[in-house]
Formats: structure tokens, C-alpha cells, sequence
């Protein structure tokens, strides 16, 4: 069984995202955060495997709530999942090692980071 | 805005390209998202007062919108302008069969501000590829009501008004995908096309 954090101000895209999951991991735990205070408030409690995080987000964005997590979570997985398709977004993820993924949340989509997670380190 | 100010043919007629390879990235999302495909107008580029944009899109009542800053070298304000029941619609379509439309109706704000942001976003996203630049987006704000509500602009004199039509194939819904220059930022806009159509044509 895994945790996964799902951070993202649209409640309909953390419900879409949460149902995909469930779908293919029904044991998998889901934990929502609504923006990054309350996902660093929830995290300790709940030390996510995974952490699924949108960029464009009221109060610190996905990007700056990341730097914060990584070295609290060193062997936890994040992806950075954002309807922002720039290049130069992609590159800050890069910059940070990890994963971006475009929006919108689709089975493919979310596949693919739920694929990513998957793979060994 | 000043007639010498306006674009020249050939600044239109790029403006027109980049966009149209924009809206076909936005499509490319919406159509993901409603599942069934995106039929696209070819841009109209108009120059108008804030008083004949609101004429011209009165033929709406009620109007969902949803609107997000665009910064960089210039500024703009990105909009996406659905009638109110085709939102709807689209909301329903995103999250596909079992939910009533109690819970629709529920989820439709928050749900059309995701599909607003993810579309725009993805226009956005790929004109600062074809500008090279990396464009700041604000957080998208909803906004329901007549087209003056939504519409709401600073500048009263005339702005640059880009204007895409989108139907989607199935359920023949409309909406709109506008961009709204002001003078200030279309002077900038205009520069930066040039510099881009000189560097294509040397």
C-alpha cells in the first residue's frame, strides 16, 4: 500500500485525479491538500510515497512547495502536474529532478505519472 | 490607439498564424477534456472600443468566463467565454457519466475555472514557444454574468480584440477564446512581431 498526496486548488481536478488512482491502486491511500500550507501541514502526518502537485496555485506555487518537500521526503516521488505547458516550466522542474506532466487530468495522463511512480529508482 | 499604431497587413497576417497554432493547442486540451473534437473559426483580429466589444457580444445573457493575466514583454488578459448553459455542458462532458446534476451544478464553478486555466494555459504556453519567451499567467478568476460584467477592462479607448470561436463537434456548444491588448502593451506586441517577421524574412 502507498500514500500519495494530491495538491491542487481545483477540487474537481484532485476528485478526477483521486478516482484515476483508485481505479488502478484501490488499496493506495489518498491524502488532498487545497495549496501548499496545507499539504506541508498534512505531509508529516501522512509521509506520502508519492506526491502529485500542481503549479499555479494560491499562496507559494507547486514549484516552491517541492523545494520544501524534497528534503524533508527524500525517497518520495513528485510530479508536477500543471496545465502551464512552457518550456521554461518544464526546465524548473528539471532544475528540481523531477517529473512535469501536462494537464489535463486524462486517463493518459495520469497513467503516465502513476507510470513514472512506478518505475524504480 | 492611434490608426498609424495598427497593425500592417503583415503583422496581421502572422498575429493570425501564431495564434491559430495557440488555439489548436487549447483545442488540442478541450478536446481531451469533452472527448469529441474541437471545431475551430480562424482568428478575427479587431480593433474596438470597450462600448462596441460589449455590443457585439451582447447576443449572450449570461456569460461564464473565465479570464488570466498574461505578463511579459507585454500584457494581456486572456479570456475563455462560454453562455452560461453551454458551461455547463462542458463541466458535464469533463466529468463524464454518474453524477447528478445536483453535483454538476455544484462543481461547475470550480470546474470551469480548471478547464479555463488548462485551456488557456495551453494557447499561452504556445505562443511564448513561437515569441521565446516565458510568459507569467495569473491564477484564473470566474466571473458569471452580461457581457459588460465580464468584460471589464481598464482602458476605455480602443483595444486590440482577438477573437477565436470554438465548437465543439458533438453537442454544438459555442464559446469564445479572447485576448485583450491595451495600448501601452499593443505598441510592445507590435515590436515584437516585427522583430519576429524580420528575423523570418532575413
Amino acid at each position: 500500500m502507498k500514500n500519495i498526496m494530491i495538491v491542487d486548488d481545483s477540487r474537481v481536478s484532485r476528485m478526477m485525479i483521486k478516482n484515476i488512482v483508485l481505479e488502478q491502486y484501490q488499496d493506495w491511500k489518498i491524502i488532498e491538500a487545497g495549496n501548499a500550507k496545507e499539504a506541508l501541514k498534512l505531509c508529516t502526518e501522512h509521509k506520502p510515497d508519492y506526491f502529485s502537485i500542481d503549479l499555479n496555485m494560491p499562496g507559494r506555487d507547486g514549484l516552491e512547495l517541492i523545494e520544501l518537500l524534497k528534503p524533508k521526503f527524500k525517497e518520495s516521488k513528485f510530479a508536477l502536474l500543471t496545465a502551464n505547458i512552457q518550456q521554461a516550466t518544464h526546465e524548473k522542474a528539471d532544475k528540481l529532478g523531477i517529473q512535469s506532466f501536462n494537464k489535463p487530468v486524462t486517463l493518459e495522463s495520469i497513467h503516465k505519472m502513476l507510470g513514472y511512480f512506478n518505475e524504480q529508482n | 490607439m492611434s490608426k498609424t499604431n495598427l497593425l500592417t497587413e503583415l503583422e496581421q497576417d502572422y498575429l493570425v498564424e501564431l495564434f491559430n497554432i495557440g488555439i489548436g493547442k487549447a483545442a488540442d486540451s478541450l478536446s481531451q477534456i469533452v472527448n469529441q473534437e474541437i471545431i475551430l473559426s480562424v482568428p478575427t483580429v479587431e480593433y474596438i472600443t470597450i462600448d462596441d466589444l460589449n455590443k457585439k457580444m451582447a447576443e449572450h445573457q449570461d456569460i461564464c468566463s473565465v479570464s488570466q493575466s498574461v505578463q511579459g514583454t507585454f500584457s494581456a488578459n486572456s479570456m475563455l467565454l462560454f453562455p452560461e448553459e453551454s458551461s455547463l455542458e462542458i463541466v458535464k462532458k469533463m466529468l463524464g457519466e454518474g453524477y447528478s446534476n445536483e453535483t454538476i451544478a455544484e462543481l461547475h464553478q470550480e470546474g470551469f475555472t480548471e478547464i479555463g486555466n488548462i485551456v488557456l494555459n495551453a494557447c499561452i504556453g504556445s505562443l511564448g514557444q513561437s515569441f521565446q519567451e516565458e510568459f507569467k499567467v495569473g491564477l484564473p478568476s470566474y466571473q458569471i454574468g452580461s457581457i459588460s460584467k465580464v468584460l471589464q477592462t481598464q482602458e476605455q479607448e480602443n483595444i486590440l480584440f482577438i477573437r477565436i470561436n470554438l465548437m465543439l463537434s458533438e453537442s454544438k456548444v459555442h464559446g469564445y477564446l479572447v485576448f485583450l491588448l491595451e495600448s501601452l502593451s499593443f505598441l510592445q506586441f507590435k515590436n515584437m512581431l516585427n522583430k519576429m517577421i524580420n528575423g523570418l524574412l532575413s
